[in-house]
């Protein structure tokens, strides 16, 4: 840069000499300048005057060339079918459609390890969607366009001529200078009155049949000298603003042309990768790419329409205000304007006609709003295109659901199918044969990916409330019932609350639905009773019953009125009075922890089996409490030294027994002491 | 004051009597209730029962009575009065039951118990030092015949 400046130098200091001295000039005023006058300001008048003008053609053509360009670009409406797009499409589709056995051989590895992102229920649809979409994808692209194409039209009253049409409504015709208009030569009649120009003799002699055909007469050119100088400075400095506007105009129909131009060669582009796009949508982990490719494609479709119709709502508004049918704004904001331009000026046709006040601030609007419009279809495009990818995702996603739906339906069926070949292979003990051993692989591959789906949906309720997830319940899917119930159970809230439409029979039926995703273990174990009339089914689950799962538990599994909940409290008894013994080994497995924990952490369950069990079956007399020490000696010895009695009361079976006269009040050996001794004491500690 | 939950957790419980005495357990200190139902504390109680020579009966109403004492509900003053009535025990090994159980159970969490009863001193804070037998003071005018 500054290289080239230094270049320039003699330039540079010319042009800054004429500048100052142009200024020194205009400034000393007209009087002044008359003095000096020796034919310099007069050729600086002509210079300045001379380029500014030519600026202001060179730009007015280059506007009315862009607003062409884009009508023409515009007018290209028949995308889909050029042949670079035909023949790219075609080798492309071909080629992704050899990609099939690749993804079919990804999802037969991914199902055998177990990695449910790829496995057969995750992929197999999608890959089918797919496989139909990707040779259609040519058709449903054009359908997107062609939709474009129609809300595009909708805004465009004829298509043939809309840019024309708007450069028309902004003025620009007005911004040719009305002299540059003007042939080289023109035939005139001479009759007064009439200054029709005509630009050959022969069509002149046809129209002034009766007057005399005069010509060729050469337009005088312009002479800036005649100018006065008080006025010559304005002229110019309106000419120079008029540079800038029509600049601004050049500018927005060159963007215009252009982004018009980029949209068409990306669509191209996009719709000869949309096989690989879609292709792309399978695998998860590609998939980014297919949503990059649909956000670009969306984003450009719809600019044409976001752009039109925003143009077209500033031409239509531009055409009633000129019209006069909207209200004029700014009618007065330019009043030294017209002192500046006179009817003198515009009638000498140097002055475009752009700058007279009333079409300066129409030209300005005009500007001024296709940027804006410009800015806003770009901003809508990409909007457009974000949403169009949230609203694709969702789609996906819905139909994901569903398909996982109508399979899920047949789990449990699977499931069985799965035990039944696992239980043929082992009666038939074909189980140790190397390969037929995994014939139950899918089965099992199958409930595991049945399982993962399950998983997603017991995280979307995993924040909520209790009350919340009860209050859904109804309105939930039968996946989401599950869930809901499952989690409620993880919890240790699985109760029934009316208030909030969450039923008993809701939680019962919630057994049935956790099942098929092999989630009802964590509902029965808040509720062993709903197993029905199985012992050994509620033995198994209580004994696995550790202490802290204990605050799941709920009391209405005690609550005795079915036969289940008759076996829960049996079990529990078993549990508590009972030693595991080789026929019995789902007895004796709870400890005293269970019992100091339930105390502390789940009263309310632990209230209910003192009173069911504790009360009826341990201390409720002497022989039993004895029974229970033998078999039992840390129940024992932890009911009979908890200090925590004084809480759940242990009243019941000490009034029965105090009926009785304490047999022992102290033991003979201590009592005859009467007290210890502190190294009595010490050595008692020690031991 | 309970919690939303504790309160949930002690609605299925139908004696009123319980009931209340599980809201006043909720609001006791975290180092009392660590204790209550510990299985350390049952532990303990019985073998200080065993070393008293209590029988099943004087056990229970020796484990009752300390519960109430840090549910709050028996003042540390009267804790010898009721073992003896719940224990049906005299005086001398009420008051031997009782330093044993305070110095099993109680002692640990004093500073919540004083709290809870309102007593500036808990029983047997401080242990009482064992006396030191000491030989005769040796003063200068005395004469040491060891020495001598």
């Amino acid at each position: 840069m500054l290289n080239f400046l230094k270049g320039k130098k003699s330039l540079i200091s010319f042009c800054l000499i004429l500048a100052i001295s142009s200024l020194a000039i205009f400034s000393l005023g007209v009087n002044e300048a008359k003095a000096v006058d020796l034919g310099i300001v007069d050729g600086l008048k002509s210079l300045l005057g001379g380029a500014l003008l030519s600026i202001q053609e060179i730009i007015g053509g280059l506007v009315s060339w862009f607003a062409g360009l884009a009508q023409g670009i515009l007018g290209y409406t028949d995308i889909k079918n050029a042949q670079m797009v035909k023949d790219g499409w075609k080798i492309l589709r071909d080629l992704v459609n050899m990609f099939f056995v690749l993804v079919l051989l990804i999802i037969a590895f991914a199902t055998i390890l177990r990695f449910e992102t790829y496995g057969i229920k995750t992929l197999l649809p999608k890959l089918i969607i797919a496989a139909l979409l990707i040779n259609f994808s040519l058709v449903l692209a054009g359908v997107v366009i062609d939709f474009s194409g129609v809300l595009t039209n909708f805004f465009i009253q004829d298509s043939t001529s809309f840019f024309d049409n708007i450069a028309g409504s902004m003025g620009l015709a007005k911004l040719q200078l009305t002299n540059a208009e003007q042939p080289s030569e023109y035939w005139d009649c001479d009759d007064v009155g009439d200054d029709y120009k005509y630009t050959n003799e022969a069509s002149c002699i046809a129209s002034c049949f009766l007057r005399t055909c005069s010509g060729p007469i050469t337009p005088p050119a312009f002479d800036w000298s005649e100018i006065p100088g008080d006025k010559f400075w304005k002229v110019a400095a309106s000419l120079f603003l008029s540079i800038i506007f029509t600049t601004i105009a050049a500018f927005v129909f060159a963007a215009l042309a252009f982004l018009l131009l980029v949209r068409l060669i990306v669509i191209w582009f996009l719709l000869i990768l949309a096989p690989l796009a879609w292709f792309f949508w399978i695998l998860p982990s590609t998939k980014h790419l297919f949503e990059q490719w649909w956000k670009a494609f969306i984003k450009w479709v719809f600019f044409a329409p976001a752009a039109i119709f925003f143009i077209w709502l500033s031409v239509s508004s531009w055409v009633k205000f000129i019209s006069g049918a909207a209200p004029s704004i700014g009618g007065e904001i330019i009043p030294g304007m017209k002192e500046v331009i006179t009817d003198e000026i515009t009638q000498a046709k140097i002055m475009p006609q752009v700058m007279l006040p009333e079409n300066f601030i129409q030209f300005l609007l005009a500007c001024g709003m296709l940027i804006g419009s410009l800015i806003v279809a770009q901003k809508i495009g990409i909007t457009f295109a974000d949403s169009a990818v949230s609203l694709s995702k969702k789609a996906a996603g819905g139909v994901g659901k569903w398909t996982g739906r109508k399979m899920l339906v047949n789990m449990p069926t699977v499931e069985k199918i799965g035990n039944k070949v696992r239980q043929g292979l082992a009666a038939t003990r074909l189980d140790r044969v190397p390969i037929i051993k995994h014939a139950d692989r899918p089965f099992q591959a199958y409930e595991g990916m049945n399982k993962a789906n399950f998983a997603k949906e017991e995280e979307k309720y995993k924040n909520r409330t209790s009350d919340n997830l009860k209050a859904t319940y109804r309105t939930a899917d039968t996946q989401g019932k599950a869930a809901i119930a499952s989690a409620l159970a993880t919890r240790g809230d699985l109760e029934a609350n009316d208030k909030l439409g969450f039923r008993e029979s809701d939680i019962t039926k919630s057994v049935k639905l956790a099942e098929r995703y092999g989630k009802h273990k964590d509902i029965l174990k808040a509720r062993p009773d709903l197993v029905g009339d199985d012992y050994e089914a509620i033995a198994k689950i209580i004994s696995g019953i550790t202490p802290g799962n204990l605050e799941k538990m709920q009391a209405e599994a005690l609550n005795g009125e079915t036969q289940g909940s008759k076996h829960v409290i049996a079990a529990i008894k078993n549990q508590l009075t009972q030693r595991t013994t080789e026929k019995n080994p789902n007895h004796g497995k709870w400890k005293s922890n269970h019992l100091s924990k339930l105390a502390d952490l789940n009263p309310n369950l632990f209230f209910k089996i003192k009173s069911e069990v504790i009360d009826k079956e341990i201390i409720s007399s002497e022989e039993q409490w004895k029974k229970v020490s033998q078999e039992r000696p840390d129940i024992a010895k932890y009911l009979g030294g908890d200090a925590g009695k004084a809480v759940y009361g242990e009243e019941v079976w000490m009034e029965d027994r105090q009926k009785k006269e304490p047999e022992i009040v102290m033991n003979t050996s201590t009592i005859g002491k009467g007290k210890f001794s502190d190294e009595e004491r010490a050595k008692m500690l020690k031991t | 004051m309970p919690t939303l939950a504790q309160i949930k957790s002690v609605q299925g419980i139908t004696n009123p009597l319980v009931k209340q005495k599980y809201l006043r357990y909720f609001q006791l200190p975290q180092d009392i209730r660590q204790i209550f139902f510990a299985l350390e504390t049952a532990d303990q109680i019985y073998n200080v029962a065993k070393r008293n020579g209590l029988n099943d009966n004087q056990l229970w109403g020796a484990s009752y009575t300390a519960g109430l004492i840090l549910l709050g509900e028996i003042n540390i003053i009267n804790f010898v009065k009721a073992l003896q009535e719940k224990c049906k025990l005299r005086e001398e090994p009420a008051r031997q039951l009782a330093r044993d159980i305070n110095q099993a159970i109680f002692l640990p969490v004093k500073e919540s118990l004083k709290q809870i009863h309102k007593v500036p001193e808990w029983p047997r804070e401080r242990e009482p030092e064992p006396q030191q037998t000491k030989g005769p003071q040796i003063n200068g005018n005395v004469v040491d015949l060891k020495r001598e």
